[in-house]
């Protein structure tokens, strides 16, 4: 075909052009979104990194506002970085490249308990101090751990079902195949089975984390146990595949659901009383907390001057653990909760 | 070569060997036998079985009755590789090769020769794919990729590919259907070559030439039954063809010729890859023949006319309106049609009906307010069955499952549905059999008489001095000579269309 | 061009025989088809058998509610798949077009013309998917690639993460509101599933698609515009895309950035099971239709039944990949 002739002789500059493009508007996009990860400046200056993983879901955004507003605070800059893949071998690789920079100070949300162990030693070996947020790296050389593991939120959104519903009746756990949203599960079921045997967890559904998906699981669940008595979820989509279900299947009140974080479409559901609680980490505080710690080191003030010289003593001047425990949201607050919306 | 041969002298045969498929009996009690040191020719009218026979004597078929000895013992070959290993070696039509590979990895795909640490020893690659190379004559460095050579070197390759595992038979279907007469003639040089080795080879043919040409025994199959066997010379053209089909054919109505209209298509200095610039004309009920070697712009004119090549130059008008088709659209929308020469890849759609390969040309004709008709559709897809004599069981039936014969008609219905003032057919018979050739032959000369124009595009000679009109021979790209068909022979065009460059004397017409 | 022939077609014995036995059901649905309501029948009697949960009208309306997406995409992947092409890109765009309609809605744009301008935008980006396979002669699993993570991206862009909330009430009638005992979104599926079933089988225009995917050199001799069927399947695909996102979003009355992720390969699979041919040139939107049924009861069976949630991948899966071996067996056998 004549026109087709042509194409194909045009066809490379044209492709180069259209992928140059591309790469343009993918580097556009990437500096767009906030704090973009690959668009810092070359490593010079004081900068603190906070490294996670599946960094895309809304989960980070507290971490990603304290970050900031710390960095404001202490005139420093930080960075939000990390694969968006549960990829714990990604994960330490992107750890290596953080230390290559240097910053003043790393926050790491670990992947496991062992895959970063090598990874911090080399961080802290080489002068960086290193903070585990959330969960632990216990083995390793890390200076102080932040936050609750997820076996202990799991733990206390069991607590909090339980009150709900009275102590007896069944429920269902919701939850998808993430480790560390499997560690809040295995806490909710652990901790139901320890204290409260009139409690029957009658099964564990996976949302996928796809709230397009996560009304039909908890339906099929609703659909399987007429007597379900309440809903635990583990993650964030939990709460509101969960509601939608409950609703759908006309059972709202009937069922009581607890939830866990504290993604934005699941607060007009605790609000309007489908939901009665969710559960969630007090993400902001717990980083806000981090920055300071680092920047007290770095700049060696606060806790660091404990001693004259601490590095030479090999004391660590922070605290062995900070145990940042968890924040209920109920109808009577949410409110507060409401991040802001474009 | 002797009548009867001892027992050591035969390779492979098979005695009373069936197989049947779903609904038709392809093989029904056949003896056939493969010599050494002979060139066997099968033939037969399209469904008679040969490719049947064949894929049974490679091993890919299993035969539902009979027996298969091969070196005088009975075996039951159980797969291509199997076959391999008892020496039967198969050179197919449908070629295997890897384009992106080379010669030599081709060669021995799969097979490739290691040292030690199991890496490949290209070293020793090299050098057996020559030694082979050279076997059957292909004078090519082993490493050059096997999609720079062309279709003829390439089932050179497959020669030496199969050859590579050593065998004494060697089975061939249809190996000159994509070649050249000069390509054809290198090729039975070779497998001369093979059968002074001792190897036995058999092949299949369309081509009468061919089988008298470099055949000592011929075995004719009709119906799935084998009809005789008998040493090349004692057999005419004439008696193989009453043989293959049955029947006394009617000689081509040469009679058919009547005055043609005026002039339809004018093409003048048409310049397009391929072509220099081509002028000519094709009359209202004229068949024009357009011959001439491969690379000479035979292939290249089709693809013009209908839009599949940009044009760098020239004019054309066809009924008087200006023609310069950008794609196969706007070519249809002129009223052409164009049978293309590779049926299976760009013609037929193998996997749809008989109805919907008919119909595809007139959906807007078939529907109504934006949805088909399928009650017209199936009317006239079955008169097209009826008329065209296509044999099919129904048109429902998946035209993948129809002899060669039998797709071409169901393609020319095709076009006939839609009655194109001009047809270009090109290479319209290629590997269909002579009972349905003069059917398709028929066929164009009717849509001829019906005022219609047709462009016959063939390098088969024969089919042009018998079907056209005119002929026009053309080499690198230009028109050498335009001769009437009824004043010219097969030696005279292949000579035109062979003769070196700028001899001016090739312009003449008559 | 020819005249209307008077002559009928007279068929031979073998066809009218066939034609005898098969009836009115045969002609409607193919045999694929038939195979299809065949094993979800067995396996809703199966289900029923184990659990007296399973055919209760709240769980079939919530699997059907929960598969209305799906469907509607499958729809769009199947006439794609028979054009013999791909289109990776579905889920994507399903949850940029709720995210983006979400967002008109909070600037203030009417619901009905938020619906307009993302179902234009779904066009757009179809277009775009197109033109990139036929004019920079990208290949679809590559181009649709690269559309599946550039949707998603500006999805998360223009959301910043966040899922959007508040939407005007109104907008929750499609998926919410009750009309003939079920919501609008289930009448719109269905009519997107029967209209689609119907262009495909005997829609001119339609043709095409199946000449396309059939045999693409031929269908271009043959006068077929194939450059121009191909960018009409993937806007076809990715407007059903859309069309699916607002539905979600108006059922969650709430558009989520991270919704649908890996459903372009639950949409094949569907497409697949019901009779597409990844090689194209075949498969039916009603046969798609089914596989989304299948797919949907085989989900919500692993639930109901309790299956650990660790094995449930495994028996999809085990089951997928018997029912397309059982596609392929039948198909060798009728050739």
């Amino acid at each position: 075909m004549h026109s087709r002739l042509v194409r194909d002789r045009a066809r490379t500059p044209v492709l180069a052009a259209a992928g140059l493009a591309l790469l343009a508007a993918g580097y556009l996009l990437g500096a767009a979104s906030a704090p973009g990860p690959a668009v810092q400046a070359a490593p010079s200056g004081e900068l603190y990194v906070y490294l996670a993983n599946v960094t895309q879901v809304p989960f980070w955004i507290d971490q990603k506002r304290a970050l900031e507003a710390a960095g404001k605070y202490l005139g420093v800059r930080t960075e939000f970085t990390g694969p968006t893949t549960a990829d714990a071998q990604a994960e330490a690789a992107a750890l290596d490249q953080i230390i290559a920079r240097r910053p003043a100070g790393i926050m790491v949300f670990p992947p496991d308990s062992k895959t970063l162990i090598p990874g911090i030693n080399r961080a802290v070996d080489s002068g960086i101090p290193v903070i585990t947020m959330i969960g632990d790296v216990p083995d390793s050389k890390r200076f102080t751990h932040i936050g609750i593991d997820n076996y202990k939120a799991g733990e206390e959104g069991a607590r909090v079902l339980a009150a709900t519903i009275g102590g007896r009746g069944k429920v269902v756990v919701g939850t998808f195949q993430a480790a560390g949203v499997l560690d809040r599960m295995r806490g909710y079921k652990d901790y139901l089975a320890k204290h409260y045997p009139g409690i029957q967890v009658v099964g564990v559904v996976d949302d996928h984390a796809d709230p397009a998906y996560a009304p039909q699981a908890y339906a099929a669940a609703i659909s399987a146990h007429p007597d379900l008595a309440g809903i635990g979820g583990t993650d964030g989509d939990s709460g509101a595949g969960a509601a939608r279900a409950v609703i759908e299947a006309k059972k709202k009140g009937a069922i009581k659901i607890v939830a866990m974080d504290r993604n934005e479409d699941m607060l007009n559901y605790i609000q309007d009383g489908t939901i009665t609680a969710a559960i969630a980490q007090k993400s902001y505080m717990e980083t806000w907390l981090a920055v300071n710690l680092l920047y007290w080191l770095h700049h060696n003030i606060g806790p660091a001057q404990m001693l004259p010289d601490w590095k030479a003593a090999k004391i660590d001047p922070l605290p062995l653990d900070v145990d940042t425990g968890i924040m209920v949201i109920t109808r009577d607050n949410v409110r507060q909760f409401r991040h802001a919306t474009k | 070569m002797p009548e009867r041969a001892t027992a050591d002298d035969i390779l492979l045969s098979v005695s009373g060997l069936t197989k049947t498929f779903p609904g038709t009996v392809a093989l029904d009690r056949v003896d056939f036998e493969v010599r050494r040191g002979e060139i066997h020719a099968l033939l037969g009218a399209n469904g008679a079985g040969k490719t049947t026979l064949m894929m049974v004597l490679s091993g890919i078929y299993q035969p539902d009755g009979g027996r298969v000895l091969v070196g005088g013992r009975e075996v039951r070959l159980q797969g291509a590789h199997h076959a391999q290993q008892l020496g039967i070696g198969t050179v197919f039509q449908e070629l295997s090769l890897v384009p992106g590979l080379s010669i030599a990895e081709n060669v021995f795909l799969g097979r490739l020769p290691t040292s030690a640490l199991d890496l490949v020893d290209w070293h020793a690659l090299r050098r057996l794919a020559a030694a082979l190379l050279s076997r059957v004559g292909l004078a090519v460095d082993p490493a050059t990729p096997v999609r720079a050579l062309s279709p003829a070197l390439r089932q050179l390759v497959e020669i030496a590919k199969a050859l590579s595992l050593r065998p004494a038979v060697l089975l061939f279907d249809e190996p000159t259907s994509a070649l050249s007469r000069r390509e054809a003639d290198r090729l039975f040089g070779t497998m001369r070559d093979l059968r002074a080795d001792g190897l036995g080879l058999v092949f299949i043919t369309h081509r009468m030439r061919e089988v008298f040409q470099v055949a000592d025994r011929v075995t004719i199959l009709r119906d799935g039954r084998r009809v005789g066997t008998f040493p090349a010379g004692e057999l005419t053209p004439d008696r193989v063809v009453v043989l293959m089909v049955g029947r006394e054919l009617p000689p081509e109505a040469a009679a058919d010729r009547h005055e043609p209209g005026g002039p339809l298509l004018t093409v003048s200095d048409l310049a397009a890859p391929g072509l220099a610039g081509v002028t000519f004309e094709v009359r209202r009920g004229e068949i024009l023949g357009v011959t001439g070697l491969p690379g000479s712009g035979r292939e290249a004119l089709g693809r013009a006319l209908f839009g599949l090549a940009a044009w760098d130059g020239g004019r054309a008008e066809l009924a008087g309106r200006p023609l310069r088709p950008r794609s196969p659209a706007e070519a249809i929308a002129q009223g052409i049609g164009y049978l293309p020469p590779d049926r299976k890849d760009a013609g037929l759609f193998l996997r749809m009906s008989v109805r919907d390969n008919i119909i595809v040309t007139r959906l807007a004709q078939t529907s109504r307010l934006g949805m088909m008709r399928w009650g017209e559709a199936a009317a006239v897809a079955g008169e097209f069955v009826d008329t065209l004599r296509i044999r099919a069981t129904s048109t429902s039936q998946i035209v993948g499952e129809l002899s060669g014969g039998t797709q071409q008609k169901v393609l020319v219905a095709r076009w006939l549905a839609v009655r194109p003032q001009l047809l270009i057919a090109e290479d319209p018979t290629v590997g269909i059999d002579v009972g349905t050739r003069v059917e398709v032959h028929g066929l164009l000369r009717r849509l001829a008489a019906q005022g219609s124009a047709v462009l016959l595009i063939s390098a088969d000679l024969a089919e042009v001095v018998a079907v056209a009109d005119r002929v026009l021979v053309l080499a690198d790209g230009r028109v050498v000579a335009e001769r009437a068909a009824a004043g010219t022979s097969e030696e005279e065009l292949l000579a035109l269309a062979s003769a070196p460059p700028a001899t001016g004397a090739a312009r003449a017409s008559t | 061009m020819l005249e209307r022939p008077h002559v009928t077609v007279k068929p031979s014995d073998a066809e009218a025989g066939r034609k005898a036995t098969a009836g009115l059901a045969r002609r409607i649905l193919g045999v694929r088809e038939l195979l299809l309501v065949g094993v979800i029948v067995v396996a809703g009697l199966l289900m029923t058998a184990l659990t007296p949960y399973f055919l209760t009208w709240g769980n079939i309306e919530s699997m059907i509610i929960g598969m209305a997406p799906t469907a509607i995409i499958v729809v769009g992947m199947t006439i794609v798949l028979v054009s013999g092409g791909l289109d990776l890109s579905v889920g994507s765009v399903m949850a940029l077009s709720g995210t983006l309609a979400g967002l008109l809605m909070l600037r203030g744009t009417p619901i009905w013309l938020s619906i307009l301008l993302v179902l234009a935008a779904g066009a757009v980006v179809g277009a775009i998917n197109g033109l990139v396979i036929t004019a920079l002669r990208v290949n679809p699993l590559i181009a649709t690639l690269g559309m599946l993570t550039i949707a998603r991206g500006i999805a998360m862009v223009i959301t910043q993460g966040f899922t959007v909330t508040g939407l005007p009430e109104p907008f929750a009638y499609l998926g919410q509101g009750v009309l003939a005992g079920v919501p609008p979104m289930l009448w719109i599926m269905a009519a997107i599933v029967a209209a689609g079933d119907l262009a495909m089988r005997s829609m001119r225009y339609m043709r095409p698609v199946y000449y396309v995917g059939g045999n693409e050199r031929a269908a271009l001799l043959s006068g077929i515009k194939v450059d121009q069927v191909k960018v009409a399947t993937y806007v076809l695909s990715a407007v059903l895309s859309a069309v699916a996102g607002i539905l979600l979003a108006s059922r969650l009355m709430a558009g989520t950035p991270t919704a649908g992720v890996g459903l372009e390969l639950t949409a094949i699979a569907a497409a697949v099971i019901g009779g597409a041919s990844l090689l194209g040139g075949e498969g039916t939107v009603l046969g798609g239709f089914l596989g989304a049924v299948f797919m949907s009861i085989i989900g919500n069976a692993m639930i109901i039944l309790g299956i650990s949630i660790y094995w449930q991948g495994i028996v999809s899966g085990v089951i997928l990949i018997l029912v397309v071996s059982l596609d392929m067996l039948l198909r060798t056998r009728r050739l």
